[in-house]
């Protein structure tokens, strides 16, 4: 049974979820549900959506927990991977154009004035990111704001670590054109 | 609004370090959920699983007695059986008994009584 120390690793706390312990459950929620979370909105860009996705992919965990074998990859790279799938399935849906990347999060425990510059440059980015080929973004996203490393975004993305770096570099070097060329659509200027 | 750097490196860095340093926060709401869903997932796979065949014949076994009583109840359901299927006739064991052709004792055509002979005398 899990005794609660931060020293069990993700896997630990899985094989004892399915071994009957609902503790570990919440110790893994608390440990990965705002990374999933977070990735998954700058993913689809909106909370509905983000929240339905983080929560069908621990449906997913919970449901694999008995098969789960500690010498596999990562719980976290197994959840990104769930919900990089899962986002591409609604992006197909979705067919993209009802997706709006530059919807505001109503987040109503903040005032809009204590972030607003904040807004300002995430709406930005995942604005411009939202140009970027599928490949490309999700590559940026795991390593740039998620700080993955190349090993296990090429595991979540089922590609090699060189085709990771490539995806990377190209997803950057576009990002930077878009930022510079569109200033003034996506909301920022040199000031 | 922010400043644009010269350096577009950098200027990307801050773009992603500002995205870094304010995640979007995931209602409380969601936790609650996802920690049902572990419940439920416990639940399921802890139900008691659906009991074989066997086990309720041996229930009803025990119920009708044990294994001797269970063993008159089956030959006594085998025999009701048997004989729903094969009616026996029970006119013939009689008639071997009695030592009696049934059909040809009875003389249709003959005299009853003598009847005939006081009409044959007549």
């Amino acid at each position: 049974m899990f005794n609660g120390s931060k020293k069990e690793t993700d896997s630990v706390l899985l094989v004892s979820f399915a071994n009957g312990d609902r503790k570990a459950a919440q110790q893994l929620v608390e440990r990965l549900m705002p990374k999933i979370y977070a990735h998954a909105y700058y993913r689809l860009g909106n909370i509905a959506d983000a929240e339905d996705v983080t929560q069908e992919a621990f449906f997913k965990l919970w449901k694999f927990a008995p098969n789960w074998k500690q010498d596999r990859a990562q719980v976290s790279t197994w959840l990104y991977r769930v919900v990089s799938n899962l986002c591409k399935d609604r992006y197909r849906r979705a067919a993209l154009e009802d997706l709006d990347l530059t919807k505001e999060p109503t987040d109503e425990a903040q005032s809009p004035a204590d972030k607003i510059d904040d807004h300002y440059r995430q709406k930005a980015l995942y604005s411009a990111m939202s140009f970027l080929p599928e490949n490309q973004r999700l590559a940026v996203q795991l390593r740039h704001i998620d700080e993955l490393a190349n090993p296990q975004i090429a595991e979540i993305m089922g590609l090699s670590i060189e085709a990771v770096e490539s995806l990377t570099a190209r997803g950057k070097r576009k990002l930077i054109e878009i930022l510079q060329t569109h200033k003034a659509e996506l909301g920022y200027s040199d000031g | 609004m922010v400043k644009n750097k010269q350096n577009p490196e950098e200027d990307l860095s801050m773009f992603f370090e500002v995205a870094k340093s304010s995640p979007p926060e995931a209602h409380q709401d969601l936790k609650v959920r996802i920690l049902k869903d572990a419940d439920k997932a416990h639940e399921v796979r802890y139900l008691p699983r659906p009991r074989s065949w066997l086990a309720y014949a041996l229930d009803h076994l025990k119920e009708l007695g044990s294994i001797p009583s269970a063993a008159g109840f089956a030959t006594s359901l085998a025999a009701g059986v048997c004989i729903g299927l094969y009616v026996p006739d029970l006119s013939e064991p009689i008639a071997i008994v009695f030592q009696i052709d049934t059909f040809n004792e009875v003389d249709f055509t003959g005299s009853f009584f003598g009847i005939n002979e006081i009409f044959e005398d007549t």
